[in-house]
């Protein structure tokens, strides 16, 4: 398995990021509605919700369909 | 325990019924059930048609078709609602999933691990263009093959072939779908991995400085940004 000089890069920037314990994503679907809850009403993010950000600082894809959620989100409450 | 208030019959219980939540009125047996649902499509629909506007470009058939599935699936894991948050952002991160899993699988449809392990064979490391001293560009450029090495040496074939999709960009779900599991075991192999790789490189000396002397975060995120966006497959 070669490894490209910016992949390994990659690879050591997430290394600086990764925790013995991390939310996974099923997890994190249970409680991403009230963070972005909380984030789109700029109420402060409690420690309980702390691995939520670690999370999508991680996970590209989560962060993606966090992204999307807030876009809705913001949409309904305009309703 | 629901309670249904129909028994009570007139003004008491349509008040009653008014104040039961999404998750009661989804139930099985509530009589408003065929109206909750008809409500929530209505807003699942309305969320997917603004959360995917601008960068996914989907027809309105193929919209009530995620709709459909994910109602299916938010009445199937009624219980896991945790009330954490309003029913509706549970119902649509649901909802937003299932979409995304749907784009991402059709985006990545031709795409096998196997394609993906060949090209990284014929990967060649990039020659580093830097204004940093001699022994800077040393320290980095060891550290780098250290991550070469231990990639080889302490990650599993698995924990190896989740790390290189997802250096190529490709989504869990579809990673998950090739290797005949889930996305939650991907998640875990690649959280594995990591720690086995931090773990490893400690173990052979790097100081945290030395071994997190990278840029920051930024560099995988607009990586893999732009392998999503601009299909780094094709």
């Amino acid at each position: 398995m070669n490894v490209s000089d910016q992949q390994a890069e990659i690879v050591k920037s997430l290394l600086k990021i990764t925790r013995e314990e991390e939310l996974n994503c099923n997890e994190l679907l249970e409680v991403i509605g009230e963070y972005a809850e909380k984030k789109l009403s700029g109420q402060p993010i409690d420690k309980t919700l702390e691995p939520v950000e670690h999370h999508l600082g991680l996970c590209r894809e989560c962060e993606e369909e966090y992204e999307a959620l807030c876009k809705a989100l913001q949409d309904i409450e305009n309703l | 325990m629901v309670t249904y208030p129909v028994a009570l019959g007139g003004e008491q219980g349509k008040l009653l019924l008014l104040m039961d939540t999404w998750q009661d009125r989804l139930g099985e047996h509530h009589p408003e059930r065929s109206e909750a649902i008809v409500e929530l499509r209505a807003i699942l629909l309305r969320g997917l048609k603004s959360s995917l506007s601008g960068r996914h470009r989907e027809d309105s058939a193929n919209l009530e078709d995620i709709a459909q599935k994910a109602l299916l699936k938010i009445l199937e894991n009624l219980g896991t609602y945790q009330g954490r948050g309003k029913f509706t952002s549970w119902a649509l991160a649901i909802t937003i999933r299932v979409a995304y899993n749907d784009i991402r699988a059709r985006h990545w449809n031709n795409v096998s691990l196997d394609y993906l392990k060949e090209q990284a064979g014929d990967s060649i490391p990039e020659e580093s263009v830097s204004s940093t001293s001699p022994d800077v560009e040393a320290q980095k450029k060891d550290s780098l093959e250290l991550v070469r090495r231990m990639i080889q040496t302490d990650l599993t074939t698995r924990q190896q072939d989740v790390l290189l999709a997802a250096l190529n960009g490709m989504p869990q779900e579809e990673i998950a779908s090739q290797m005949g599991t889930n996305r939650n075991n991907v998640y875990k192999l690649f959280h594995d991995g990591r720690k086995a790789l931090k773990r490893a490189m400690e173990q052979r000396g790097y100081s945290r400085d030395m071994l997190y002397d990278s840029p920051d975060t930024g560099t995988y995120d607009q990586t893999y940004a732009q392998t999503y966006v601009e299909g780094g497959h094709s």
